[in-house]
């Protein structure tokens, strides 16, 4: 005999409503910010700040090596990277307030934001 | 003839999709060898699932369905504390050995995440008892998980910045939770194998 097992409860949506209202919060206070105007890279404890607006491509130092990044036509990517899996690499771009893309191995941490520097004309910021 | 009749009693994999009468309980001295038998037994279909997933591609970065995670599942009814444990740690070498990322701190995130995915099933179970089903633990094991590994993303590498990766991650915790509970859950009421290895390891956990 099949033992019982139960289907779905009303614990299960509890759990399951829990799980889409931590999303839902934390989405919108990550991507309902200001339009998007600068490129925030983090690593090794510091913060650089570029304009979304112009293209630029860099080089962040990270443990592993040297990452690229690329600002083009309004979106921000990496272009190399020392990891070995690369995911970072097949990342899509990020464009939009709140987009990330992240390189855990080289500890290299990119993100969009729209922030109180829009519309000043800014090169590079470290924080 | 009589050695097919051996391999068959050795055996822990359904033989026919015929219902089959559950076992009586284990007796005492016959438990602990069954239950090593079973931790191993799942921890190999962990190894035969990371491996299944390894191969899936992927639509997104950090897009992980977990498939390795329904035997620990599983385990939650079946295996007590001690065994339960043992499981989710073999399963975590296992995949790390798979990944080749055993000696990076990336098996850190790997260790922790299914610790804390294996703990959280098990204290919802505890707490729930049956008014929960396989769907709700899935949900709450995924969600805890890739919590925990956002946090230490914050603590160890990210700072700040990690808070970012939060909707992603507790999506996909959703999504995938819900994919696998419902799967799990489904197997579970129509698997006879599952049925007499409750009959056998299940009753002893409540």
């Amino acid at each position: 005999m099949i033992r019982h097992k139960p289907s779905f409860t009303l614990l299960d949506g509890l759990i399951i409503l829990l799980a889409a209202f931590a999303f839902g919060y934390s989405a919108l206070v990550v991507y309902g910010g200001p339009a998007p105007s600068s490129v925030v890279v983090s690593a090794g404890g510091k913060d650089w700040v570029y304009p979304l607006s112009e293209n630029r491509e860099f080089a962040i130092q990270g443990p592993l090596g040297i990452t690229r990044i690329r600002i083009h036509d309004g979106s921000a990517y990496f272009t190399e990277s020392p990891c070995d899996n690369k995911t970072c690499l097949s990342s899509a771009h990020a464009h939009a307030s709140g987009d990330w893309i992240a390189c855990l191995p080289n500890g290299v941490f990119l993100r969009v934001e729209g922030d109180a520097t829009e519309g000043q004309v800014l090169d590079a910021i470290v924080r | 003839m009589s050695k097919v009749m051996q391999r068959k009693d050795r055996c822990s994999m359904p033989l026919s999709d015929e219902p089959q009468p559950v076992n009586p309980p284990l007796n005492p001295p016959n438990e602990q060898a069954s239950h090593r038998r079973l931790t191993a037994f799942l921890a190999a279909m962990a190894f035969f699932l990371s491996t299944v997933e390894y191969m899936l591609p992927r639509p997104i970065p950090f897009m992980r369905l977990g498939l390795a995670n329904i035997p620990i599942l599983f385990a939650v009814d079946l295996l007590p504390l001690p065994w339960y444990l043992l499981l989710a740690l073999v399963k975590v070498l296992g995949m790390s050995v798979l990944t080749g990322s055993l000696f990076s701190y990336i098996a850190l995130f790997s260790l922790a995440g299914t610790m804390t995915s294996a703990l959280a099933m098990r204290l919802v179970r505890r707490v729930a008892r049956h008014r929960v089903s396989l769907i709700g633990l899935c949900v709450a094991g995924a969600v805890s998980s890739n919590l925990v590994q956002v946090l230490l993303a914050r603590l160890l590498v990210f700072g700040q910045s990690a808070r970012y990766m939060l909707p992603a991650f507790l999506g996909l915790g959703l999504v995938s939770g819900l994919a696998l509970g419902f799967a799990a859950q489904r197997f579970s009421t129509r698997s006879a194998w599952l049925a007499r290895v409750g009959g056998q390891h299940g009753q002893s956990r409540s």
